[in-house]
């Protein structure tokens, strides 16, 4: 992390910015067991019934589970429902 | 909603197969398609994409060596392809909203509600001789005209208002509260009696009194005279002045009433037999489908109007009717003396509301009803407690001074 950045992230902390906006943090809301939306990802790196990766702005987000499905997928967006059993940075 | 514009501007359920699918997803994301339910299945994604970013596809899939197989084919332009070769078909439905929109530019249907005095076919009738008959372009139709029209033309009529509601024009008035009316007149008058009476009380407003209580009087009598004496001290008339006189004379009033009937009638019994037409309208005219031979000798009419309209304003320009003959044999019967009885009395009792009805005070009723063999009849007279004056002019005679 270069000076700038930890500088710019502790600027962020201390005024209670919010990250998802300044920093482009990936935001993950999870509904119970069985719907996860997920916004300002990058890509999609793998996409199987079980796992799907994300590519965030800085980590790979991993969401395990069974009978996952994308239910639906826009640029700024994506909604994820099926069985959630982990959801790990990788 | 979102589904119903999808429906639209339709939609593909396409399978995705080949090396780099995964890439191919990320690109359509940057391209800002949208693409919904995707679901993998064994080296194939298969997802839904709306028609409008299908079209733009080709350059991905070169890029990202991937195949696109179509699934199902949803929405609205699929259908018209479907259908592109039944002319006819499309042709009639675009004729069918063609006529029903234009259908819906004619007032069909009149309403009037509110009015007592006059009754509704009154009305009805003279805006459709007068102004608009059903067909009438609506946008030909003002409102404001109507109204200021009929109100010219119903005198009684103290508020109206016009509204055109889908193709029915709805007539929604006031009446004037009819009183007895009070002729008010500048003229000199006298207060006479309009019937033979005996007085029963005399307000005066206005004018010298000359009836009392008690007193029996002649129609056509001086109740309340209009002429004004006044006297000098050696009670002699010092002038005479002419005013129109006012006042409520009330009268105790005898009418006679006679009432009869007879005491055998005729019964319809229905038989079972009825026969039917269907009478078509269109427009104004009526057409008989077809005619069918009544051979009966006693038969009933009825009709039954269907298809009028369409939900509850959108009178349409056609019906159908149903017209049924039903026989029926004619039974002669006779009143028994309590039904005759009590046909006679509702028949009285008819006769009183009528006078209670124009604020009559019914004092006494005398009325006897006799059950004969051939004829019930009723007679005898009702007293009654009525306003007897009616306003009369005066004819000023000019007294010549004595020589």
């Amino acid at each position: 992390m270069s000076d700038y950045d930890s500088y710019k992230q502790n600027f962020i902390q201390k005024m209670q910015l919010p990250q998802d906006v300044f920093e482009g943090a990936t935001m993950i809301s999870l509904v119970g067991r069985h719907e996860v939306t997920v916004e300002n990802y990058k890509a999609l790196l793998d996409y199987s019934d079980t796992q799907i990766r994300l590519q965030g702005k800085r980590d790979v987000i991993c969401i395990l589970g069974d009978h996952l499905e994308i239910y639906y997928f826009t640029n700024a967006d994506m909604k994820i429902v099926g069985n959630i059993d982990t959801i790990s940075y990788v | 909603m979102g589904k119903f514009y999808q429906y639209i501007d339709g939609y593909l359920q396409v399978e995705l197969t080949g090396y780099g699918m995964e890439r191919f997803l990320n690109l359509c994301m940057n391209k800002e398609f949208t693409l919904w339910e995707i679901v993998k299945g064994d080296d194939v994604y298969r997802f839904y994409i709306s028609l409008k970013d299908f079209r733009e596809l080709k350059p991905l899939l070169k890029k990202t060596e991937t195949k696109i197989h179509i699934l199902k084919k949803c929405g609205l332009p699929f259908f018209f392809y479907t259908y592109r070769k039944q002319k006819c078909f499309v042709l009639g439905m675009l004729l069918c909203l063609g006529f029903v929109y234009y259908m819906s530019l004619f007032i069909w249907d009149i309403h009037v509600s509110g009015s007592a005095y006059y009754t509704e076919d009154e009305i009805i009738s003279y805006i459709k001789q007068a102004y608009i008959a059903p067909g009438t372009k609506i946008k030909d139709i003002n409102s404001m005209e109507l109204e200021e029209q009929l109100m010219e033309h119903f005198d009684e009529i103290a508020w109206i208002s016009c509204e055109i509601k889908g193709t029915q024009l709805r007539i929604t008035l006031t009446e004037t509260i009819i009183t007895n009316q009070v002729l008010v007149s500048n003229q000199p008058s006298d207060l006479v009696a309009a019937k033979d009476c005996d007085i029963v009380s005399v307000i005066t407003r206005n004018g010298t009194p000359i009836t009392k209580v008690n007193e029996t009087v002649k129609k056509g009598d001086i109740l309340i005279s209009g002429t004004i004496h006044i006297y000098d001290d050696n009670n002699e008339v010092l002038e005479t002045v002419y005013i129109p006189a006012d006042g409520d004379v009330f009268g105790r009033v005898v009418y006679q009433y006679d009432d009869s009937f007879d005491m055998q009638y005729y019964e319809k019994q229905y038989s079972k037999k009825k026969r039917r037409t269907v009478l078509l309208k269109l427009w104004n005219k009526y057409y008989k489908l077809w005619n069918p031979k009544i051979s009966y000798e006693h038969y009933d009419i009825s009709k039954e109007s269907y298809m009028e309209k369409l939900g509850k304003t959108f009178f349409l320009p056609f019906s159908l009717d149903i017209i049924e003959y039903k026989e029926y044999a004619p039974v002669r019967k006779e009143y028994t003396r309590q039904e005759a009885l009590a046909k006679a009395k509702k028949r009285l009792d008819a006769k009183l509301d009528e006078f209670r009805q124009i604020g009559v005070e019914i004092l006494e009723n005398n009325v006897k009803i006799e059950v004969g063999n051939q004829i019930c009849s009723a007679s005898g007279t009702i007293v009654v407690k009525e306003k007897v004056g009616v306003p009369k002019n005066l004819q000023i005679v000019e007294e010549k001074p004595d020589e």
